[in-house]
């Protein structure tokens, strides 16, 4: 099985009766992510694409028997909806609303990991084990053709780099056992090197590519989970912003969370940081491809030399 | 010290209801009579919250670093006036404009740019918006902003946002500011729905280099730089 969702997982959407609730639902229905039901206040006994909706989180789940739920609820009402997730009993929680106040995010990401509920987001477009689950915008109506199955775990900062990374994996033959986007706000429920411990833990997983971005600690725990022996398998590591490093500190570009805010934050620090703790550090998605085709290659040679 | 336990409760208080990053009272005094006094405070308040901040969001015009410029106003009232997904734009000291996303492509672009020998007019960032009026908010910036001398257009692959929307967003601002891409550059790197129609629409005017459909980042940074690089040396030449 993969990590976090497989095919057995069912999916309630929060806020299914939105736009963009109702056009990814149909996207992820259509890729065979098993949505059993949507939630939206009010709105009970409708249907949206055949899925039932019903008023309250916890009567979608005793109904449905749902565990995971997607949330199109925006930035100002979002806290509330991953507390009501929370109090239902659901395992898995993917949080797309992006610039979330820091105070409402820090509640409800404490809330989900006092629960020990694996919170994707806040501001993700989703994750995707291929062939087996989406969850989320990701790869719109072409989420089979970008994200091929196979054995590279992906972890990024940026949402608009998932289908970028898994389609330069797929131009030298390799595919993606999980690729999740975890949220470009400040504060995310879990952290990269959270993902990157169950890729470790993941018998479908040979190597983690991951991409970065400066400001947040996140880079940082990898590395020092690298060093520390904790991550083993290959891991390969694509960090963009260094220009950032010529303006002063305190300026957020792109992402809010893209923000330097000391000198540990930066690019270049990250990327030393990475290098030192052994990680394969690149500078495109070209020399990205390459270097995760010739660490699969090692893992492959390795395994068979075992076997 | 009498009062210190509720001073710090109150200030708690303030920290959750001010939507506050960080609360620094430096120094705090004891007055001769035993009261507390607050000598110095400083806060930084959470940009994402200023919307439920009116009083806060009142001063936040001032900018953190500095005063905003003219374009950077024109795109903040944009953002909050148009529907869509948010939109950011800073102006740096370079002559390269850029209409980059998503947030992580964009800044894989901006350090390619750095890297082929360029220099950036700005920084932006866009999500995926139902109208024309965000991105033409930030065309209108780059195109008025008197150090951009050409224009990038670089959204990431398989972005969802319609291609001919963005372009029709680009032709109203060109027709506007009376852009002329011969004399300024315009490089578009611009993938996925509604492609066909979007590169039809760039064609009708003469000059725009609209990339071929899987052209890699680095490729349409390199393009940016060099066509800059040629309208300056003729510049120098004439």
């Amino acid at each position: 099985v993969s990590i976090i969702i497989d095919g057995s997982t069912r999916v309630l959407v929060q806020g299914i009766t939105g736009a963009q609730g109702r056009f990814d639902t149909r996207y992820c229905l259509d890729y065979g992510t098993k949505i059993v039901a949507g939630v939206t206040p009010g709105r009970g006994g409708a249907e949206v694409a055949g899925v039932p909706v019903f008023n309250t989180v916890a009567r979608a789940v005793r109904e449905t028997g749902a565990n995971a739920s997607v949330l199109y609820v925006p930035a100002a009402g979002v806290c509330e909806a991953v507390l009501e997730a929370v109090d239902a009993g659901i395992q898995v929680i993917l949080a797309t609303a992006e610039n979330v106040p820091r105070h409402d995010a820090a509640r409800a990401v404490s809330a989900a990991r006092a629960a020990r509920v694996r919170m994707v987001g806040f501001n993700t477009n989703g994750l995707i084990s291929p062939g087996k689950c989406k969850l989320g915008a990701i790869g719109g109506d072409k989420a089979a053709e970008i994200f091929r199955p196979g054995r590279v775990g992906v972890v990024s900062r940026s949402g608009g780099m998932s289908p970028e990374i898994s389609s330069a994996l797929s131009s030298v033959g390799l595919g993606i056992s999980t690729c999740i986007s975890m949220g470009g706000d400040p504060l995310t429920g879990m952290r990269m090197a959270e993902y990157l411990r169950l890729f470790e833990e993941d018998e479908e997983t040979d190597l983690v590519v991951l991409f970065g971005e400066p400001g947040t600690a996140n880079e940082r725990e990898v590395a020092d989970a690298l060093a520390a022996g904790e991550i083993r398998k290959p891991v390969v590591a694509l960090i963009a912003g260094s220009f950032q490093e010529a303006y002063p500190s305190g300026v957020s570009f792109g992402h809010v969370a893209a923000m330097i805010t000391g000198e540990v934050d930066t690019a270049s620090a990250k990327r030393a940081l990475l290098a030192r703790a052994g990680a394969t550090v690149v500078g495109s998605l070209e020399e990205l491809a390459d270097a995760a085709s010739a660490l699969a290659k090692r893992e492959l040679a390795g395994s068979s030399a075992a076997g | 010290v009498p009062k210190l336990g509720s001073l710090t409760v109150r200030l708690y208080d303030a920290f959750c209801r001010g939507d506050a990053l960080m609360l620094e009272i430096n120094p705090l005094a004891v007055t001769a009579d035993n009261e507390l006094c607050l000598v110095g405070t400083m806060a930084e308040i959470d940009d994402c919250a200023l919307g439920r901040q009116p009083a806060f969001n009142a001063l936040a015009d001032d900018g953190l670093v500095r005063r905003f410029t003219e374009g950077e106003r024109m795109v903040r009232e944009a953002n909050e006036r148009f529907p869509g997904g948010a939109v950011r734009y800073s102006e740096l000291d370079g002559n390269i404009g850029l209409m980059v996303a998503g947030g992580g492509a964009g800044l894989l672009q901006h350090d390619m740019i750095v890297a082929a020998g360029g220099r950036p007019a700005n920084h932006s960032d866009i999500s995926a918006t139902p109208t024309p009026d965000k991105p033409a908010a930030v065309f209108d910036a780059i195109f008025t902003n008197p150090k951009a001398h050409g224009l990038l257009i670089g959204y990431n692959y398989l972005q969802m946002a319609r291609c001919d929307l963005v372009i029709k967003a680009l032709l109203m601002s060109m027709d506007r500011n009376a852009v002329d891409p011969r004399r300024f550059p315009i490089v578009i790197r611009l993938f996925g729905p509604a492609e066909e129609e979007a590169r039809q629409l760039a064609a009708t005017r003469p000059g725009i280099t609209y990339l071929p459909s899987g052209t890699g980042f680095a490729e349409g940074c390199r393009t940016i730089v060099q066509a800059v690089d040629r309208i300056a040396k003729k510049g120098e030449a004439a």
